[in-house]
């Protein structure tokens, strides 16, 4: 076990040896376990794409040349620094420990009970025991169609998840450890990365918490399944993009790389890339910086075509399958779908609070005349791309409207993991969360609050 | 007088973080009784999850499926987990012998699969032609081998190795 996290962490260590410089040595780790998981689901793809085994010693070789060859040409960066820790009283305390308490309740959860739920059974676990023992991606249980036609659409999706726990089980570890490594990470990276953003580390924490009590989602933190780790890919590669008001090099190609990790895990966070890409022209950045920028980010179409070139060649099922390949106008069905769309936002027992916050804000920034627009609208374009990825699958079986467990209250519901939490970002990195949070700070702080130079004052300052 | 009062209070830092935690632990406590889905989470999911892992922390792997799924479900592929050997053939009987009322998920093969692997499940009647393993077993279903079925075999279910 422990060798299987210090290779994750050796890998991202050496990915991220360059963009690391700006970051203190806690912050680093975490995101070098995070990048660690992404780039070995990377390498383990590569190597069997080259017919390489995949047992223990071939990863670990493999892992150690890449790492040194990177280590090698980024010798000169500096190390990260030390830490420095904010000021925190009884307030910081009471959300930190109510963090705290969830974070580890999830961990206990996720590690007591074996995979069992039957989206990993029949979907990523399966596929996982298959390349542990066989030492090949395209083994018999991802070859085998009459698995594929039973686990629905799951071993469709790219292998991200599936090769985390192949490696845990190749090395003897509990498969549900990614998921824990996963959910560790992310909460650290999320208060930081909000503190850095807003100055405020009651805004971050609170908005951690608030994220970590979406039930539907808190029910996913202790499960094996692809939802949770596209939605933190893609939490962290935007907050990675908005930290500052003008996002440098480092930035663009974190948030590539934590985007192209969330298109190797499910391929439907594609819709994010033109959100992504949207922002950055939208943004002040100079032209010549926004055009390398937005080249790249052919990365992560690259990481995508790679997956759907492969999955066409190996296994036995249409990646695009049950979709309608031309574009068509049906109003009915159109409004059957956003009609179960927003009755699904609005779901508190899905999402609690959520997209209400979310409404409220943009009605007191209206009424306020606050600027509003800049952020929200690479959060809607995704929305709306997400969700007229629906509106093309072919409903000739019911499969999308049903009740009991058609596509919209199953695939649908799950995908909108990714949207609450950017929700819950934007509520509080808006100008209207940034006001009253800062306030709130300086309520219970002696007038000595932490301010990030970097981070934007104002939302516009990002540009409309 | 109220408003020189309420001043001179929040002048003290401690008050002012009294203040914001006992608005804080309010709004949590309303949101956990009012909201539908924080109240499933703080009375019944976590509570329920909680109780059970502290009352039967040490239980095994197999016991935490099989209670899990169930005794219907999982009851078959527990005696093969517990009887064959991880790298051997498992022989269903045939879809006719199978049903859900007293088999459960067997009829499902690739649910079977998982829990059964890397042992190769075969359903007897939906593969031709068989594959060929060196280590063979079957799953009897009231008298059911796959020679046939003998009436003066025992009823039930066992396993048993299987030498073409």
């Amino acid at each position: 076990m422990i060798m299987a996290i210090l290779v994750l962490l050796f890998l991202g260590a050496a990915t991220l040896r360059r963009i690391g410089e700006q970051y203190d040595y806690i912050t680093y780790t975490f995101l070098s376990l995070l990048t660690g998981m992404g780039v070995l689901a990377l390498l383990m793809f590569f190597a069997d794409f080259l017919a390489i085994r995949l047992t223990f010693w071939n990863v670990i070789f493999i892992s150690a040349c890449y790492g040194t060859i990177l280590l090698y040409f980024n010798r000169k960066s500096n190390f990260p620094s030390k830490p420095t820790w904010p000021k925190m009283n009884a307030v910081h305390l009471f959300w930190g420990i109510g963090i705290m308490a969830l974070l580890g309740f999830s961990i206990c959860k996720g590690l007591y009970w074996p995979p069992m739920e039957f989206d990993t059974v029949l979907g990523y676990d399966f596929v996982a025991k298959g390349i542990a023992h066989e030492h090949v991606l395209n083994n018999s249980v991802l070859t085998n169609a009459l698995y594929v036609q039973a686990s629905g659409p799951r071993m469709l999706y790219p292998p991200l998840l599936s090769l985390n726990i192949s490696w845990f089980y190749i090395n003897g570890a509990n498969p549900r450890l990614p998921m824990v490594l996963f959910n560790i990470t992310w909460v650290y990276l999320l208060i930081y990365y909000i503190y850095m953003r807003t100055s405020s580390l009651l805004s971050g924490l609170v908005a951690t918490f608030f994220i970590i009590i979406t039930p539907e989602l808190f029910a996913h933190m202790s499960l094996s399944l692809t939802n949770l780790p596209t939605a933190i890919y893609i939490s962290i590669a935007y907050l990675a993009l908005i930290v500052k008001t003008k996002p440098d090099m480092n930035d663009i190609a974190l948030t590539t790389l934590f985007l192209s990790f969330a298109v190797f895990t499910r391929s439907d966070a594609i819709v994010f890339l033109p959100a992504f890409v949207y922002y950055i022209w939208a943004s002040k950045t100079p032209l010549r910086k926004k055009i390398i920028f937005s080249a790249l980010f052919l990365f992560v179409i690259c990481i995508y075509t790679w997956w759907s070139l492969y999955a066409k060649q190996y296994i036995p099922r249409s990646q695009y399958g049950f979709m309608i390949k031309h574009l068509f106008w049906d109003p009915e069905k159109l409004w059957l779908l956003i009609k179960t769309a927003v009755g699904l936002w609005f779901n508190t027992s899905l999402y609690g609070l959520a997209f209400y916050a979310l409404a409220l804000t943009i009605l007191i920034s209206i009424y306020k005349k606050k600027k509003f627009l800049s952020m929200l609208k690479p959060l809607a374009l995704s929305l709306a791309l997400y969700t007229l990825i629906y509106y093309q699958i072919d409903d000739k079986n019911d499969i999308l409207f049903t009740h009991s467990g058609g596509w919209m209250q199953s695939g649908y519901k799950r995908g909108l993991f990714s949207f609450v939490v950017l929700g819950w970002i934007y509520i509080f990195t808006s100008n209207i969360g940034l006001q009253f949070m800062r306030n709130l700070e300086l309520f219970i702080s002696k007038n000595e609050v932490y301010i990030n130079a970097e981070a934007p004052k104002d939302i516009s300052e990002l540009g409309e | 007088m109220f408003k020189n009062y309420r001043t001179t209070l929040l002048q003290y830092r401690f008050v002012r973080i009294s203040v914001v935690l006992i608005v804080s632990a309010i709004i949590l406590t309303l949101c956990s009784l009012f909201i539908d889905g924080y109240y499933w989470m703080g009375n019944k999911f976590i509570p329920a999850n909680a109780g059970w892992m502290s009352k039967y922390p040490n239980l095994s792997e197999i016991d935490k499926i099989y209670y899990k799924q169930g005794k219907k479900d999982f009851d078959y592929i527990y005696k093969i987990l517990k009887t064959t050997p991880s790298q051997s053939m498992i022989i269903i009987p045939p879809d006719s012998l199978l049903n859900e009322d007293s088999c459960g998920k067997l009829m499902n093969e690739a649910w079977t699969s998982y829990f059964l692997y890397p042992r190769k499940v075969v359903y007897q009647s939906r593969v031709r032609p068989w594959p060929v393993h060196h280590r063979q077993y079957y799953l009897s279903i009231n008298g059911w081998s796959p020679r046939g079925i003998d009436t003066s075999d025992h009823q039930g279910l066992y396993i048993k190795q299987y030498i073409p």
